[in-house]
């Protein structure tokens, strides 16, 4: 997948990833990393730079019989953010796909 | 590269950049690297699937950049400003609520005296001299603009509302921006209505204009004959003493 498409994108998903459940960093890097191809790396600075904007914050606290590990959770603002980007993206992506579509080369269905 | 080299690394390029928390950076990649040796992963593999620690360092923004000026004294600024602001906007919405009342008058009078027409009955002997037909047809154009003002009442209302909850809105998102807080994305100043009713809302309006418009001509007319004169409301005595 083009570089381009994917900047905009990893802030929005790792705020979409947040909203349904606090976690660590490396559970959210591991599961955006098994789905873009993205480095191994590039989630950790994009997740610094939205807890220095406000948008989550972090908290340590004790998963299950381990150590103190540090969360990260949406704050007020930041679920304000997310919605209101996710909406915006959305409504991006559905004009792309209608200006795509109508470009008259439809892709061959294999019955014709 | 092995985890050890990996993450001095890392910190040696951290502190160059004068970057803040270096500790907190470090340790989410010393947990990056437990995980993925627990899946067994080599350190050499881990530390080349991360990528050089100088352009990972490049990645994080040093201290004091995009972090605008914060201080109490913009702050202040502002709260007086949105303070002095506030007097304008109370009459704001004053005028507001003002015509949701109006509105909301003017649909319970017609409704009132449209029934009354249509009913042929004048229980306070108020209504002045109005054959039966006429009256009727003039009923039914009160009850249209009830239907109209009722309409304009609530979408009043739910400007009303809607105003007040964005000016708010705005005068949290300027003193967060003065105080370099995250600022909220703003809110629609106008009512946002769903489909549905919108479509409901517009159909009522439509409706109730129509209604208006053709029982008033219709009326008229009906009246004027009645009477025999174009100043019907003259040859009646409506508004004689």
């Amino acid at each position: 997948m083009n570089n381009q498409y994917k900047k905009g994108v990893v802030e929005l998903c790792i705020l979409s990833l947040l909203s349904r459940n606090d976690t660590y960093g490396y559970d959210v890097a591991d599961t955006l990393t098994r789905h873009m191809e993205l480095s191994d790396g590039a989630v950790y600075p994009i997740m610094r730079k939205l807890k220095d904007d406000g948008l989550v914050s972090t908290y340590l606290a004790e998963p299950s019989g381990g150590p103190p590990r540090k969360y990260y959770t949406l704050t007020q603002t930041g679920r304000k953010v997310y919605e209101a980007e996710k909406k915006d993206w959305l409504a991006f992506v559905r004009t792309i796909e209608k200006i795509l579509e109508d470009d008259g080369h439809e892709p061959k269905n294999l019955s014709e | 590269m092995n985890q050890k080299t990996f993450l001095s690394d890392l910190e040696k390029n951290l502190s160059e950049r004068n970057i803040d928390d270096i500790a907190g950076i470090v340790e989410e990649y010393e947990e990056h690297f437990k995980f993925k040796l627990a899946d067994g992963y080599t350190e050499d593999e881990i530390a080349a699937r991360l990528g050089s620690p100088q352009e990972i360092a490049a990645q994080y923004k040093p201290s004091g950049t995009g972090q605008p000026v914060g201080n109490s004294g913009m702050k202040a600024l502002v709260a007086a400003g949105l303070s002095l602001l506030f007097i304008p906007a109370l009459s704001m919405i004053i005028l507001f609520f003002g015509w949701v009342i109006v509105l909301g008058a003017l649909a319970v009078a017609s409704t009132a005296l449209g029934v009354l027409l249509i009913g042929g009955i004048d229980p306070v002997g108020l209504i002045p001299f109005i054959p039966g037909f006429g009256a009727v047809v003039m009923g039914v154009c009160l009850l249209g603009l009830a239907l109209l003002s009722g309409i304009g009442a609530v979408y009043c209302l739910r400007y009303a509302v809607q105003w007040v909850k964005a000016y708010f809105h705005w005068n949290r998102r300027c003193l967060a921006r003065a105080t370099g807080r995250p600022v909220a994305p703003s809110i629609a100043a106008v009512p946002q209505f769903t489909p549905r009713n919108r479509r409901l809302l517009r159909l009522l309006t439509g409706l109730s204009m129509a209604v208006f418009g053709v029982s008033f001509i219709l009326g008229y007319i009906v009246l004027a004959l009645s009477a025999g004169a174009l100043e019907f409301w003259h040859v009646w005595g409506w508004f004689v003493s």
